[in-house]
């Protein structure tokens, strides 16, 4: 065979490994599902870059998942006051806004800022969903909100989240709620109603961060005094929600001295529950103005935020859902100075169950 | 002869009969009745579910043959009322044990802040009849006192 011959039978073979080849391709593509599942996966690990610049050029990926705001009305005191109501799920960035009325209250990226007076609506939307929130604001200056009626200037600055309390709930069921009477009085009302599903109440009136640091004061379980930790072992569940710091603000220590109570108290949890996981909840506000609690109580949140988030545990914020236009427990919401009412109580169970349906869908809470 | 030991044997039988009545009688007692009755002093009410029973109070409804606790549900006063039917004289002496922990718990809570509720805190009542516990915190704990007494006359 001359060269001529050799190139021929070389070019001929090389003809017979490609078809071959594309035929294999051929088969496997159209024999069964699971090959087609298999090509469709190589296809997704290894794209041909032709066919993604087409299919990214076309139809950008849609994102499971809600837009969930902090609250679907939020009332302003002042203008200038700004917040951002934006809790998350679907990444913020690709959220879009839009106020109704830019001159009342303006809104960007979440954030809204209190411009004149008024009452508008703020949408959020992102693909085919959409949600809304009314907010406003009352006054110009502090000066001209102070000679409101009294009646306005105590009502709550946020909403609730609108949540059907009537509706069975399972996401507490291995949770407890840790507390003093603040938490007792939640326990009366979420007996009532079961709002909260089988969630537990490991709770104490009087009880503080102190006085559990201190064994000065413990919980009562299972018919005897014990030790914070060894209730909360004892209960088994997997997370707890820490409402204290009523009477530890009260009481006027300093925050270092707060901070430290909940490092001790964390510390004894983890030592006998490893693997718990701990919300701190925000302190409340009271009614009365008198002395410096309500803005000590502002401070203290902060400090718990900034030490949840150091320690790896988490933060829900009640406060904000329980402050009037003058920084105290709204007139609506309490039976005495310092402890919810019915209502209040149900708002308390709303952001509960809200921020759990927003975890339930990826959320974090910080 | 036949026809006196026939009688014995009926009278024997009619008192033991009658003797198991009386205990019968005593058994009877209805909790849910005697508490309705007791409504009139209470404020609103909610009843602790099994779960909360236990981790709250320390009682196992295991000890119980029949229960009706109530704990105030209005802010914080320390109204509460135990009406139990115990199992057996030992669980009656738990429950009895139980009733006096909770006195302590609630005067300790209640003593600091809530001077008023701590005074009817101090004249909670304990009472037993057979097996059956009876608890009251209430301002009204005379009137309770003597309802329950009063159940077995």
């Amino acid at each position: 065979m001359g060269k001529t011959g050799m190139r021929a039978l070389s070019l001929a073979l090389a003809c017979v490994v490609i078809l071959g080849l594309a035929g294999c391709g051929t088969v496997q593509m159209e024999n069964t599902e699971e090959s087609t599942l298999a090509m469709t996966a190589e296809t997704q690990t290894q794209p041909n870059p032709e066919e993604t610049t087409i299919v990214q050029e076309t139809e950008p990926e849609i994102l499971e998942g809600s837009l969930f705001l902090k609250t679907p009305s939020i009332t302003f005191s002042v203008v200038g006051e700004s917040e951002d109501i934006y809790l998350g799920v679907i990444p913020r960035e690709l959220v879009s806004w839009q106020s109704e009325a830019p001159d009342v209250v303006a809104v960007e990226n979440g954030i809204l800022i209190a411009v004149g007076v008024g009452t508008t609506t703020i949408r959020a939307s992102y693909a085919d969903r959409e949600v809304s929130c009314i907010a406003g604001c009352l006054a110009q200056t502090q000066e001209e909100l102070e000679k409101l009626d009294a009646e306005v200037l105590s009502t709550p600055k946020w909403l609730p989240p609108e949540i059907d309390l009537e509706q069975p709930c399972t996401y507490f069921d291995n949770a407890a709620i840790v507390g003093d009477s603040i938490t007792y009085v939640l326990m009366q009302n979420e007996s009532i109603s079961n709002a909260l599903g089988d969630v537990t109440f490991l709770c104490r009136g009087g009880v503080s961060a102190m006085g559990f640091v201190l064994r000065s004061k413990n919980l009562y379980f299972g018919g005897r005094e014990q030790f914070l930790e060894d209730v909360v072992a004892q209960s088994q569940v997997e997370r707890i929600y820490v409402l204290l710091g009523s009477n530890d603000v009260g009481a006027g220590y300093d925050m270092d001295t707060l901070i430290g109570n909940c490092r001790t108290i964390l510390e004894r949890i983890r030592e006998k529950s490893p693997e718990i996981e701990i919300v701190w909840i925000s302190s409340i506000p009271r009614f009365n103005r008198s002395g410096n609690y309500n803005t000590r109580t502002i401070e203290y949140n902060s400090c718990l935020r900034d030490f949840a988030k150091e320690n790896n545990c988490m933060y829900l914020d009640l406060h904000s859902y329980v402050q009037d236009h003058l920084g105290r427990l709204p007139n609506g919401y309490r039976f005495d100075d310092t402890h919810l009412d019915e209502t209040g109580c149900n708002v308390w169970m709303k952001v509960m169950r809200y921020y759990a349906q927003y975890e339930s869908e990826g959320g974090i809470l910080n | 002869m036949k026809k006196l030991i026939c009688v014995l044997i009926t009278v024997c039988l009619v008192l033991s009969l009658s003797a198991c009545g009386k205990k019968e009688e005593t058994a009877s007692l209805d909790i849910d009745v005697l508490y309705e009755s007791f409504q009139q002093y209470l404020p609103d009410m909610f009843f602790p579910d099994e779960a909360t029973l236990m981790n709250f109070l320390g009682i196992s409804v295991d000890d119980c043959v029949r229960y009706k606790v109530a704990i105030c549900a209005e802010g914080l006063r320390a109204d509460e009322v135990w009406l139990i039917e115990a199992k057996d004289d030992t669980a009656l002496k738990k429950l009895e044990e139980l009733a006096q922990v909770r006195i302590q718990s609630k005067l300790d809570e209640t003593e600091t802040y809530a001077p008023d509720q701590y005074l009817i805190v101090q004249k909670a009542e304990v009472l037993t009849n057979g097996r059956y516990l009876a608890f009251f915190i209430s301002p009204d704990v005379e009137s309770m006192k003597a309802g329950f007494e009063a159940a077995f006359q």
